[in-house]
């Protein structure tokens, strides 16, 4: 503000001078100690803020009022965001990975709904989840399956010459990895050409094996001479029909590809069933699900080991521990119920059985349309529910045959594994690994029921039962030897 | 020193404008006299309002402390939103699936932007907080006023000296910058 200076002359007694005014007036017109006379506090108390204020005002509340709304909409995805968090603290991969893919289905969701409400800005994108939340997810399939599916799955779904430098180096060593693969298959595909193998007998292993060997030398990178050894123990298990001599490749290859666990377990339980060594599979199997709880497989491959050593109060404990990181699954009920018919407890077995039904819906229709409705979201989950169910279909299936159900048995057989099969050979384009069971089953009830028609059915459209059910069949066997005893695995 | 407020204030000027219109606003409801109702001088003046004395202590601790409040509970959504959506969820320029910009980046850093301005212009201008301290804690100010007002008035009179010497927006650029190193997904 613009003072005047006090003047030169001396005030009169009796009068003040205003600074603001510049005037002399006398006493009453100021207050008491007042630098101002009473009219100029009157206008400077009806001052207004200047103009310019005003528009970085409506600007601020503006910006407030989109800062509330967007916090709106991605609260859903940051809590999701934050609750996969959580997930991942606790060793359950898998609900976290679904966490992150929800929080990117749901702000997609929003991106589509926005754009079509305002079709002009659909060529921006305005909501996302987020960069950070994308590494993650695949950090975490990473984790949870292979790097390689990891780098497929990244070159699937993202615009990689839409990233920066920096966005780039969290994507590149999936991306190496897809590139290490597909040059060692090609290098393995020339090989087997060369050879034109048509049957076992024709693998002149030997020779192939020392060649795995070169190439496996003049490559330094673990990934590639882990391929190797993947691609040998395929030749032995492809020459010699089982698991025993490609085992110490597959041992050699995990130290070198951490990723192909999956291969490994399963490899070591067919060993350990031949040779009723558990304890490098339950190992195996304690630091699979110790990095990731969410792993069923694991859970079901270490009980099912136990169960067939007979240890069935340490598969129990197994089965207590899947049910607390993997609540009321089919695969708790399917092992359960194993455990109580090896230990002849067909009653508790049955009670499992209903309780499995309550569990999981009980409900054919409503089951699918709800794992359907899963897989177009979480096709991870939907799979592992699937095999899960259809797992737990075979031991209720096995409860009923044990008590001469057979009808009921052949009708679970017929509706529900029938559409288990159909279904997961739906979501994943293969009809492995439930098909032959699926068919000894429901030869097997449909056999003890009389129905000439399902026998045909069954072999016209699956295909023949295995030998294990023909020794049922020809009496070879009782139900109670091989669902009881164990004599022989049918599922 | 007054370039270096000046500076603080040029770069956190939608803080500084509202934080002297919420101080002129704040003065016209307990009618006291605006000497000058202009804030952009060019000294340590710039984001205040020039004002006559308050009389009271009532007053003079809501014409210190309202503005303040103002401005920073307006600041909350601001930073909040778009914290989480910079650092927390990592948004960037363009989103990874589709190779689209994404116009809310841009929108966010805006956001960051005037609420770390809004954040960092909550405190009166130093002279003011020093009133506010000797009326406060003058002689004739009850012991539990005293008590009472003390933490308060530390708080406002620390925040008007950081305020003065730009120090605040230092502190809010090294907080900035923790966040970075805390969420490295962030503006990569």
């Amino acid at each position: 503000m613009n003072e005047f200076e006090m003047p030169v002359q001396s005030i009169p007694k009796g009068k003040r001078f205003c600074k603001r005014c510049g005037e002399i007036k006398r006493q009453n017109h100021f207050k008491d100690d007042g630098e101002y006379c009473n009219s100029c506090c009157e206008k400077m108390l009806g001052t207004h803020p200047k103009w310019y204020a005003y528009p970085v005002l409506l600007i601020v509340l503006a910006l407030v009022a989109v800062s509330v709304w967007a916090a709106v909409i991605a609260a859903p995805a940051a809590s999701c965001v934050f609750e996969s968090r959580g997930f991942a603290e606790e060793h359950r991969l898998y609900d976290a990975y679904d966490k992150l893919e929800e929080a990117q289905l749901v702000m997609s969701e929003k991106d589509k709904a926005f754009t079509e409400r305002f079709p002009r800005l659909a060529s921006y994108n305005w909501f996302n989840a987020g960069f950070g939340t994308c590494v993650r997810r695949y950090r975490l399939m990473a984790e949870t399956d292979t790097r390689i599916e990891t780098g497929y799955a990244i070159k699937k779904d993202i615009k990689l010459d839409s990233l920066t430098k920096g966005q780039m180096k969290y994507f590149k060593g999936y991306l190496d990895i897809c590139e290490i693969y597909e040059d060692t298959s090609e290098t393995l595909g020339k090989l087997t050409e060369e050879y034109k193998i048509e049957k076992p007998e024709d693998v002149p292993y030997e020779e192939l094996l020392k060649k795995l060997d070169e190439i496996a030398a003049k490559n330094s990178s673990d990934e590639k001479r882990g391929y190797v050894e993947y691609y040998k123990a395929s030749v032995m298990q492809y020459v010699r029909g089982d698991f025993e001599e490609s085992l110490p490749h597959l041992e050699k290859m995990i130290t070198l590809l951490p990723d192909e666990f999956h291969t490994y377990i399963s490899a070591l339980y067919e060993h350990a069933k031949k040779t009723g060594d558990n304890k490098k599979l339950i190992e195996e199997c304690d630091k699979v699900t110790a990095k990731n709880r969410n792993y069923v497989s694991a859970y079901s491959i270490k009980a099912r080991a136990m169960i067939n050593s007979g240890d069935y109060k340490a598969a129990e404990a197994v089965c207590g521990e899947l049910k607390k990181y993997n609540g009321d699954c089919p695969e708790y009920y399917a092992l359960m119920i194993m455990c109580k018919l090896r230990q002849n407890d067909i009653e508790t077995a049955e009670a499992l059985s209903f309780q499995g039904d309550t569990a999981n819906s009980g409900f054919v229709d409503s089951v699918f349309k709800k794992y359907l409705a899963a897989k177009d979201k979480m096709p991870r989950q939907s799979e592992s529910i699937f095999l899960q169910s259809f797992d737990f279909t075979m031991s209720q299936a096995a409860v009923m045959l044990l008590l001469k159900d057979y009808s009921g048995a052949r009708d679970l057989m017929y509706d529900y594994g029938y559409t288990y099969a159909y279904y997961y050979s739906y979501i994943t384009g293969s009809s492995n690994p439930i098909t032959q069971g699926l068919i000894d089953m429901t030869y097997l009830s449909a056999y003890l029921v009389g129905d000439e028609e399902a026998i045909e059915t069954v072999k016209e459209q699956l295909g023949e039962p295995s030998d294990n059910v023909r020794k049922i069949t020809d009496k070879k066997l009782t139900l109670k030897e091989v669902f009881v005893e164990g004599k022989v695995e049918l599922f | 020193m007054t370039a270096v407020y000046l500076a603080a204030k040029l770069l956190t000027f939608p803080g500084a404008f509202l934080k002297a219109f919420w101080e002129h606003c704040i003065l016209k409801l307990l009618r006291v006299p605006v000497e000058d109702a202009s804030f952009l001088h060019l000294n340590e003046l710039f984001g205040h309002i020039e004002h006559s004395l308050i009389e009271g202590k009532a007053k003079n601790m809501l014409f210190c402390m309202l503005p303040g409040l103002i401005n920073g509970l307006l600041s909350v959504p601001l930073l909040f939103t778009s914290s989480v959506n910079l650092f927390y969820l990592g948004v960037g320029m363009k989103d990874a699936v589709t190779g689209l910009t994404n116009i809310m980046f841009f929108v966010y850093v805006i956001m960051f932007w005037v609420g770390m301005s809004l954040w960092c212009s909550k405190y009166p201008l130093y002279e003011d907080a020093l009133q506010l301290k000797e009326k406060l804690h003058s002689e004739d100010a009850g012991r539990a006023k005293k008590a009472l007002s003390a933490a308060p008035v530390a708080v406002i009179t620390a925040g008007s000296l950081l305020e003065r010497y730009g120090i605040n927006v230092l502190l809010f650029a090294g907080a900035t910058a923790a966040l970075v190193y805390l969420f490295p997904y962030a503006f990569v």
